[in-house]
């Protein structure tokens, strides 16, 4: 029933999730239906109202379904219009056996309830997820910062330790959750493990600019100055590649 | 099996952690006033001068011990010059009813251009409050006759800046006694050539800030003869112009000498620190404390500022509102010189996700001896509902109750006006009646002001006045340390600025309990510090500075 999704299509995901504030690195699997490619590539491409449309048009034509129903939630997740999104991948979830079901819908069914401060609904979201797939390291992630906001850190802890031993194929994935661990490290006063942690982070991803103010303020605690300016002048020259939208001037998207 | 296990264990803890506080000691009751309501340019807003609202003050104008109101008003588009005007209101509160009467004309008070905010401070030393004013073309200042009468000294004192003054905080700078002023600028605005529509979640909203030009702040020194003189550039604060919205001066370093922190929308906040024994060579060292920016290494849209200390280490801490999808933030203020982004950790974070926070507050508002944290939110946008933004342009404040695991929040009786959805921007927090608690009065963008009475179940608690020197007779910037027979300090600050557009010159209140203060050490922003051992269990404590001694001359 499902093709496997090229490899440009999976390209294309990964950027789209790390646009909507979700780094996910991994393609969804498993991958869409080849009818919804053409609607999956419009939303990456920041054309989520087109692809709505046709979205529509095809549940008009086929009935509704997860993947369809799943896309609709997507294209209102990668707008940050959270609340829509949730209302889609709840209508997605209601497909909860496996010959119907859309497994990455309670992946992002669990960001979304989290970007809208829902703890309680993204820890099930995630938690359905890692059911379905125990491997997920960035639903791992997301229960990690929910331990966080619980100011649970041994838990916290756990869970980003988890998400770096399942995502040993995926630097990144594995260099967010170093870095929030060495933030958990900093918290309990621990310098020289933070300071590790954050270079093994940034030796994964020298893209994760927060990391590298981390990094900085933790060699400054230290007394390490010439190593602070270094690492603050790299968080800034990171950040401003990386994310120049973030140097423009308006409210925060 | 062995991830289900984990599942449900998180479930578990999930849940507990998002319980909301089940025994609240906090009571408000909304009271009617004749307080009039504000207007700030149309209902609905189309540009973003009319966004921000208009702040509020409380002070005491007659010395009569009680405090009195501010209320701060902008106008319309229109006619930038015919608003309803700025109004001053007396306390004639009793014991069992909150009373404000409008002595606007009698005060001879004439302000109907378009204002944003307003900084308190006795400029000349005489023993009454002035008035600082911000507004869209030049600011005003109002010196305070002690008769109940103010005059327009702007252009004889210099401090007329023609900019889109936002907040405004007076401070002794300097460290010379007199108090000094800096002012808040936002952005260049002519409403005769307003900036393109904009998009926010994909929705067309009014344009700006986004690329529009931020204004430079300014920095007035006090000159003790009634005239101010710009420093901006000699003291060291012409650092690149930003949208400047709040400001709070006070001794954040420890030092004793104050500090000064502006929250900027959409830009870096910026932290000046005194470098030199001058006391006027300030550097910005916002980045590399780490208080410019959010934990995630991202800049906010800083709105509100609160001060408190949170972590119990007698040092100031920051707590900054924010964008709706975004997150307010605390940072905590480290011994080491360094703000920590604890927002999460004090359970702060993901509770603000759906709201646009304004003015902020610290207070023991349940006077079990711990500062709560009260905070009013509304969206800029017209447009703002939860299907389009995820959140509504009226929203319900966020009250917060301090607990061993860090802030709860209060439970919401629905039944009660006073966690009705507003389009709320200023507040101001102080004892209106005089009855020992902290009571809270809200300005929206346009409409109602609403006073919320604090019913809270009375316990001892001593409220300290300051009388500082001759030339900054309320003694801002000064930091009060009381000690407790458990051992415990507890830390408040005397300091303009903070809120948003607004100021409250209050007395300080700090509930003990059952415990008892041995000793208040308090920290004057001279540099002078003075310990009091002999400090009653409960009542008013007038603390008069000392005058230097020769050695500190």
């Amino acid at each position: 029933m499902f093709l496997k999704t090229p490899n440009l299509l999976s390209c294309l995901f990964a950027s789209l999730l790390i646009a909507s504030g979700c780094d996910h690195n991994k393609p969804p699997q498993p991958t869409l239906h080849p009818d919804l490619e053409t609607h999956f590539i419009l939303i990456s491409e920041g054309n989520s109202g087109s692809a709505r449309v046709r979205l529509r048009q095809h549940m008009d034509t086929h009935g509704e379904s997860a993947q369809p129903l799943f896309l609709m939630g997507l294209s209102y997740h990668k707008e940050k219009r959270y609340i829509k999104a949730v209302q889609w991948f709840e209508k997605s979830a209601q497909f909860d056996v496996p010959t119907t079901q859309y497994p990455p819908t309670w992946h992002f069914l669990g960001w979304s309830q989290y970007y809208l401060g829902n703890a309680t609904a993204s820890h099930e979201a995630f938690n359905h997820y890692l059911m379905l797939n125990p491997n997920e390291g960035d639903s791992l992630f997301g229960l990690g910062l929910l331990a966080m906001e619980e100011g649970n850190f041994e838990e916290a802890s756990k869970l980003f330790q988890q998400s770096i031993d399942v995502q040993q194929d995926l630097p990144k994935g594995q260099a967010k959750s170093k870095a929030r661990l060495a933030d958990i490290r900093e918290q309990q006063g621990n310098f020289s493990e933070a300071l590790q942690l954050y270079r093994e982070a940034l030796d994964l991803d020298p893209d994760l600019y927060e990391a590298w103010y981390h990094l900085a303020t933790t060699y400054k605690r230290e007394g390490m100055e010439e190593e602070c300016n270094a690492a603050l002048e790299m968080y800034s020259v990171t950040r401003t590649r990386v994310r120049p939208d973030l140097h423009t001037t308006r409210f925060p998207e | 099996m062995k991830w289900w296990l984990i599942g449900c264990l998180i479930i578990v803890g999930c849940d507990e952690g998002n319980s909301i506080s089940a025994i609240s000691n906090i009571k408000f009751t909304e009271v009617q006033t004749e307080i009039a309501s504000t207007v700030c340019g149309a209902d609905d807003p189309t540009q973003i001068l009319e966004v921000n609202g208009t702040g509020l003050a409380l002070f005491d104008f007659d010395n009569d011990n009680d405090l009195d109101l501010f209320v701060v008003n902008a106008a319309s588009l229109d006619d930038f010059t015919s608003g309803p005007g700025c109004r001053l209101y007396e306390n004639n509160s009793t014991t069992n009813e909150i009373v404000f009467s409008d002595v606007t004309e009698h005060a001879k008070i004439q302000i109907s251009t378009w204002a944003n905010g307003v900084a308190i401070g006795d400029v000349d030393g005489d023993g009454n409050e002035d008035i600082y004013i911000t507004c869209h073309g030049p600011n005003v200042l109002l010196m305070n006759n002690g008769d109940g009468t103010f005059r327009d000294t702007t252009g004889s004192a210099r401090v007329g800046d023609q900019g889109w003054g936002t907040s405004a905080a007076f401070g002794d700078l300097d460290g010379d006694g007199d108090l000094d002023l800096y002012v808040c600028n936002y952005l260049v605005f002519n409403p005769l050539s307003p900036p393109a529509r904009a998009r926010y979640k994909s929705q067309s909203v009014l344009g700006g800030p986004h690329g529009m030009i931020p204004q430079a702040d300014v920095v007035y020194e006090n000159l003790g003869d009634g005239t101010f003189q710009d420093v901006t550039t000699q003291w060291g604060f012409a650092t690149t112009p930003s949208f400047a919205l709040n400001v709070a001066i006070l001794d954040f370093t420890g030092d004793g000498f104050v500090d000064v922190f502006v929250g900027n929308d959409s830009m870096s906040n910026k932290f000046y620190v005194n470098t030199d024994d001058s006391k006027t060579a300030f550097t910005e060292i916002g980045l590399h404390t780490g208080v410019a920016i959010n934990g995630d290494g991202a800049m906010q849209a800083t709105m509100g500022i609160a001060i408190a200390d949170v972590n119990g280490n007698q040092r100031p801490d920051i707590f900054t509102t924010n964008f709706s999808s975004d997150t307010n933030t605390l940072h905590l203020n480290d011994v080491s010189g360094f703000f920590d982004d604890r927002t999460m950790k004090y359970r702060l974070g993901l509770s603000s996700r759906s709201m646009l926070g304004w003015s902020c507050g610290f207070h023991d508002f349940d006077l079990d001896g711990d500062e709560d944290l009260l905070i009013v939110n509304g969206h800029v946008y017209p447009e703002a509902t939860s299907e389009t933004m995820d959140s509504e342009r009226a929203q319900p404040m966020s009250l917060f109750e301090r607990d061993s695991r860090g802030f709860s929040k209060h439970k919401d009786d629905s039944s009660s006006t006073v966690f009705q959805p507003h389009r709320d921007r200023a507040a101001v927090f102080g004892d209106v009646d005089n009855d020992g608690d902290t009571d809270v009065i809200i300005n929206q963008r346009g409409g109602a002001v609403r006073v919320l009475r604090n019913d809270a179940e009375h316990t001892n608690t001593l409220t300290i006045h300051l009388h500082g020197n001759q030339q900054n007779p309320r003694g801002l910037g000064a930091s009060i340390h009381v000690l407790l027979n458990d051992g415990s300090i507890l830390s408040r600050w005397n300091h303009d600025g903070s809120g948003f557009q607004s100021s409250a010159s209050t007395p300080i209140t700090v509930a003990v309990g059952e415990r008892t203060p041995e000793q208040i050490t308090v920290a004057w922003p001279d540099g002078t510090s003075q310990v009091m051992k002999i400090v009653p269990a409960q009542g008013t404590f007038i603390i008069q500075q000392l005058k230097p001694t020769a050695s500190q001359q």
